[in-house]
């Protein structure tokens, strides 16, 4: 059903329909940029929002920014267009961080202190359509309390229900070695978002799902046949994506070429310090997504 | 106007069957060697031996023109790096300002590619993983491991022990160091060391006006001339693309395609001085490959760590000689 | 930098609460990692739990990073618990990023056991910081137990621009319409701690705020101590329906009705007199309105000029308040307190003319 988002009185929020004054810039709710609204107004096109979820310490900052970055740069033969300045600011933050050997600063649960980027993508040298893609890097922190507890962070619940395709990413360097917890919580962000779209006819979810795993240079068999390495370390997501999901595709990404290590003698925290990059696979998720759309 | 968001078609697609990689795998076919030692010596690229090879006291003209054959090939497949100067940062944060280490480099030898995956299969197909004394002895318990898909001994991405014929004279990957010093020592050569290799990128000879170059064909970055992430070719390129950028003495691809090991530790520290490790030692290595992001972490003056065991799809090596004759 | 300047000198036997408690901080664990509430009180809501998880300051949102900063959060959870927060930094992030990490130890206080801090957060805070020492509790037990907390009554010292900025801010809270940002003063915690004392208890009942953590519009405080951080802060603050206040701003504030309360809660303060300041507003209870507190200010500073007051100015004083109304049980007190007070000072005054008076001629003509 089309709905009306800005007014005369005021611009409602894209992703929680919060009223907002129409001089507001970023949602008193839920902290999202209202120009986002106001540019998809202008576009005259429906926005696709593509969430990225995932458990606390993933690399769904690095993975995002770099992902921009290379849609910037017109990588696979994307066009990608930011829409408004704040939309580079992720980009801007990752590569910065990196290029300087050092990685972003976490991302804090806060919301209003979360990185929005509203990019017109399209493929060049064909007559396609273009597509604008919304896409947040939120805090692991701020999904996992939201599967522990439905509705303290309603962001979630609402990124979710407006998406037109998810990237869920796990951590492949800890399924690896053997932890369940990235298995669970898989397992947990599947079980929400099958409760968010289950019906009484219990069909399997429509939506897009492309689960990445980063952190592959770790376990480079992983690049080999993620579905495979997925089906034999992280069985918990495999059944659940078999069981209720009918559009769901695994991918293996790295960023890192080499992981160095540094920590005094007194320091109970050693610092990681990437070391040189190689992008694997960054790209490949994205694209398959954005085919679904 | 009215937007009608987030609406949401039927998926198009249905999940696909998996994605592995190695589809199409061509192996290459066995090449046939000569009986006479020498000769495979010299055909198998064993140059380094070639040029100490004792004269046979039944036939010593014919050891004489072995030697003279592996010259001759000396010449065509290295090139002279001239004595030099190379400053090596001890920081990990590469910024002006740096603390550096300045080495004296005396004249050596380069290869001109490195080791194609054509080369290594002689080495493989010698036995290279078998013979114990190109191996150091504490690495000799994790030669098991040094397999490819299939199970053999080889590099990583091979299979059946065999490379894939369509990427025969690409840069050999999936190689640890280890894999690539026990193959220089099988040659007859050596692994560079990291302020070697700087030399020869960075050509800083000895002069009035010494000074680094960025890259070896100058200072400006040319997409044309290396093959980084940002030449869009994402993958390997045989090791004869992007003759232009070669540097002085026709060595190529020093920068892209391919990191490149060096036998030199990874000794690097942080802001604070701290020393900076990896999971296991590490060794130097250089050069960016084909997937390298930043255009600054493919020019002369970087260096990165990689550890030992590592066989990753985007190292490689190229071989050294000292013109003294000892490595 | 937000380090209290206070130190509570004057233990208070008589008020011993025992209240829930819960950190909110980043500990890595086999089940989780990341900022998330880590351990708690077994009689924490469900609800209580939610509203604590998205308002506690996560990384980066301690403004007061060097050993022995500290920041403080006050709020009312929808149960009607208050939440007090001592948040203080706890060595590095353990996720390798950098960064500090920022820890949370709360007290979850019933309505009355907040009503025996006086609804001050800061007294709170003082007794938090004693129970829970120096050190963040980084290894706590999953079920926190029930903590002893030992209400002290603080010695409130502060500098002459400590106390205007005080002035200036209580004048702010009566009227503002949005919430509050504060930058512009050096010890927040020390004006914070004057302006509660000043503050009606039925305005510290319902005002949430924090001091020392950032301006973040996810935590929707009614006042926030943004510290030196003005150029966020304005930008936090912008088109948000959050005002800045600078205290350092040399602009004069516009007259408000409460303009009396405010001047003579800044005399009190410079007086010394913080702890009887405090022990009267928190029995302001109802709303605050300006006519109201003026008239109590008024009577205050007339009960303490009656020691002094000459019989004119007394018979002028016991004129203004007879048939004053008493808008509260406390205003009440007070004008019984200063009619019996003037009427002792009236006789003592009378005795006095008495003695002085010529005393006729005793025993016949000399």
């Amino acid at each position: 059903m089309a709905v009306t988002f800005a007014t005369t009185s005021g611009t409602t929020c894209l992703i929680c329909d919060t009223p907002n004054p129409s001089e507001a810039q970023s949602c008193k709710e839920c902290s999202a940029p209202l120009a986002i609204v106001r540019d998809a107004l202008a576009q005259d096109r429906d926005p696709n929002l593509v969430s990225i979820m995932g458990d606390s310490n993933v690399g769904k900052t690095v993975y995002l920014g770099f992902l921009l970055d290379m849609l910037s740069q017109r990588a696979h033969n994307f066009e990608a267009v930011p829409k408004g300045a704040y939309s580079v600011d992720l980009a801007q933050i990752v590569i910065s961080h990196m290029a300087h050997r050092m990685f972003p600063p976490k991302t804090a649960i806060e919301m209003d202190e979360w990185c929005w980027a509203y990019y017109q993508v399209c493929r060049r040298g064909r007559a396609s359509k273009i597509i604008d893609l919304v896409m947040p890097d939120i805090a692991g922190e701020a999904v996992a309390a939201e599967l522990e507890s439905p509705a303290t962070f309603r962001i979630i619940q609402n990124l979710l229900g407006r998406s037109s395709g998810t990237l869920l990413l796990v951590d492949a360097a800890l399924a690896a070695n053997g932890s369940a917890q990235p298995d669970f919580f898989a397992l947990k962000m599947l079980s929400y978002i099958d409760s968010m779209f289950t019906t009484k006819k219990r069909r399997k979810i429509e939506l897009p799902v492309a689960v990445v795993f980063t952190k592959a240079d770790y376990c480079p068999t992983c690049f080999d046949d993620p579905r495979s390495f997925a089906q034999a370390n992280l069985n918990r997501l495999w059944n659940m994506c078999d069981s209720r999901f009918a559009c769901v595709e695994f991918f293996a990404c790295s960023v890192i070429g080499s992981l160095g290590y540094c920590g005094g003698e007194n320091d109970d925290v050693v610092t990681s310090i990437p070391l040189h990059t190689a992008l694997n696979g960054v790209l490949e998720p994205f694209e398959w997504i954005v085919d679904q759309l | 106007m009215a937007l009608n968001l987030f609406s949401r078609k039927r998926a198009t697609r249905p999940a696909a069957s998996g994605m592995g990689r190695g589809a199409g795998y061509v192996p290459a076919g066995e090449t046939a060697l000569p009986d006479d030692p020498l000769k495979r010596a010299l055909q198998q690229g064993r140059l380094g031996l070639l040029l100490h090879v004792p004269d046979d006291a039944a036939d010593p003209r014919q050891s004489e023109a072995m030697r003279r054959r592996a010259a001759q090939q000396f010449d065509e497949r290295f090139g002279m790096v001239p004595e030099g100067l190379a400053s090596i940062t001890t920081s990990v944060q590469d910024q002006p300002g740096a603390p550096e280490v300045d080495h004296e480099i005396e004249a050596f030898l380069l290869a001109r590619h490195a080791v194609t995956n054509e080369d290594y299969q002689f080495f493989v197909d010698d036995g290279g993983y078998d013979q114990l004394e190109l191996w150091p002895e504490d690495i000799w318990p994790h030669l098991v491991g040094f397999k490819d898909h299939s199970g053999a001994a080889g590099p990583r991405f091979w299979r059946k022990g065999r490379h894939d014929k369509r990427l025969a004279r690409h840069p050999v990957v999936g190689v640890n160091y280890y894999e690539a010093a026990a193959y220089s020592e099988w040659a007859g050569l050596c692994l560079p060391t990291s302020p070697q290799w700087q030399m020869a990128a960075s050509w800083r000879v000895r002069s009035e006006a010494a000074a680094d170059r960025r890259y070896p064909w100058g200072d400006a970055l040319d997409l044309e001339r290396c093959n980084i992430w940002a030449a869009g070719h994402a993958r390997t390129l045989p090791v004869n693309a992007c003759p232009s950028g070669a540097a002085p003495n026709g060595v190529l691809q020093l920068i892209g395609n391919v990191w490149e090991w060096t036998r030199s530790d990874f000794d690097c520290v942080d802001d604070q001085g701290r020393r900076v490790i990896g999971e296991m030692p590490m060794k130097c290595i250089r050069g960016g490959a084909f997937d390298t992001y930043f255009p600054w972490q493919a020019v002369s003056a970087f260096q990165s760590g990689l550890t030992l065991l590592t066989r990753a799809h985007n190292v490689g090596f190229r071989c050294a000689s000292n013109i003294v004759d000892e490595c | 930098m937000d380090c209290g300047s206070t130190v509570a000198t004057s233990p208070d036997a008589t008020n011993v609460v025992h209240t829930s408690q819960a950190i909110f901080t980043s500990i890595p664990s086999p089940i989780s990692r990341g900022y998330r509430l880590v351990a708690c009180g077994a009689d924490l809501s469900a609800q209580e739990k939610r509203e604590i998880t998205q308002r506690s300051p996560s990384h980066g949102n301690l403004l007061a990073v060097e050993p022995g900063g500290f920041g403080l959060l006050s709020y009312s959870l929808s149960s009607g618990r208050q939440c007090v927060g001592l948040t203080r930094p706890a060595g590095a992030e353990h996720t390798a990023r950098g960064g500090s990490r920022v820890h949370t130890h709360m007290a979850i206080l019933s309505p009355s056991d907040f009503l025996r801090f006086h609804c001050d957060p800061c007294r709170v805070i003082d007794a938090l910081r004693t129970a829970v020492g120096d050190e963040p509790l980084l290894k706590p037990l999953a079920r926190l137990p029930i903590i002893e907390l030992h209400a002290v009554v603080p010695t409130a010292d502060a500098p002459a621009e400590i106390i205007e900025a005080a002035r200036r801010l209580l004048a702010a809270l009566f009227v503002r319409t949005t919430r509050l940002a504060v930058v512009g003063i050096a010890d927040s915690f020390a004006a914070l701690r004057l302006l509660m004392s000043g503050a009606p208890l039925a305005l510290r009942r319902r005002l949430s705020l924090s001091s020392g953590i950032r301006l973040s519009q996810a935590r929707k405080f009614d006042l926030v101590f943004a510290g030196s951080e003005r150029v966020s802060a304005e930008r936090a603050a912008d088109k948000r329906e959050i005002k800045l206040f600078d205290c350092g701003s040399e602009a004069p504030s516009a007259a408000t009705p409460f303009d009396r309360w405010v001047a003579f809660c800044k005399r009190r303060w410079m007086d010394g007199r913080t702890a009887a300041l405090d022990r009267l507003s928190v029995r302001l209870d109802q709303e605050p309105r300006g006519d109201p507190l003026s008239r109590i200010a008024s009577l205050c500073d007339d009960l303490d000029a009656v020691a002094s007051a000459s019989a004119a100015q007394l018979a002028e004083r016991l004129r203004r308040h007879r048939d004053e109304p008493a808008s509260m049980p406390v205003h009440a007190d007070l004008l019984r307190e200063f009619r019996v007070a003037a009427e002792s000072r009236r006789s003592a005054l009378e005795g006095e003319n008495v003695e002085d008076a010529p005393r006729p001629a005793v025993g016949g003509d000399r």
